[in-house]
């Protein structure tokens, strides 16, 4: 039980301050289940022709957006983590530092590796941390 | 009438003065007889949002006061510019 509540005051310094969400995080995430799905279609022609520059072209593209995408990802996940998450929230979801080192560790082995499953993994991760985004929001709203 | 109040501190746009929740206590009573000066640390209504600020006043002008954080990232009077005297509630006394 609380003896002392104590109104809150602002010292903001996010512009616009206090707006969080979880939907950059998933669709980078989905963008990576993209390109490794469209890296792994393409891989027997790159083994075929490792010379034709348009496969080369194409192959080098779906990589740069998926490492691109696992950057944002990483980027949205940590700032969800560090500036959204608070101390308080470990009572709604005692693992939650566990299930961010996972994702965020996940992310890591998908820039350095092109394996779907894992891809797909990193999805499910990252919608869980969303999952976890909204219920934190609702039992904030509930406590006012 | 309340004179004296504890917050708790959200944010870090006062680092390193105040750190994200510190407990600050402020009074009412000064600005009731005198006006805001340059340096003080003030808890404020946000002129747009219903929430309470604190920040450090570093400008005054005809048009009202110049609010900043002292942290470099601050949402402050750059971004909704000179508040009035009347948002002004209370003055800094004490961090804990």
């Amino acid at each position: 039980m609380k003896l002392f509540k104590f109104d809150k005051v602002y010292a903001h310094c996010d512009i616009p301050c206090g707006i969080y969400d979880p939907s950059p995080s998933r669709i980078a995430a989905e963008t990576i289940v993209k390109m490794v799905t469209l890296i792994d279609g393409i891989k027997d022609e790159y083994r075929n022709s490792p010379s034709d520059v348009n496969v080369l072209n194409s192959i080098t593209r779906y990589i740069l957006v998926k490492e691109e995408h696992a950057r944002i990802c990483k980027n949205e996940i940590l700032i969800l983590w560090t500036d959204y998450f608070k101390e308080e929230d470990l009572k709604i979801v005692p693992d939650l530092h566990s299930k961010v080192w996972d994702t965020v560790k996940l992310i890591s082995y998908n820039k350095q590796n092109v394996d779907l499953e894992k891809a797909k993994e990193l999805l499910t991760k990252v919608n869980e941390i969303g999952d976890i985004f909204t219920k934190v929001k609702e039992e904030r709203l509930k406590n006012g | 009438m309340i004179f004296f109040k504890i917050f708790k501190v959200e944010g870090t746009s006062m680092h390193p003065t105040i750190y994200n929740r510190n407990k600050i206590l402020v009074s009412y009573i000064p600005y009731l007889f005198k006006n805001p000066k340059i340096n003080d640390i003030i808890v404020a209504k946000h002129p747009y949002k219903n929430i309470y600020i604190v920040k450090r006043i570093t400008k005054i002008e005809k048009g009202g006061y110049f609010i900043e954080g002292d942290y470099i990232l601050s949402s402050d009077s750059k971004e909704f510019n000179m508040i009035p005297k009347k948002l002004i509630l209370a003055k800094l006394l004490f961090i804990f």
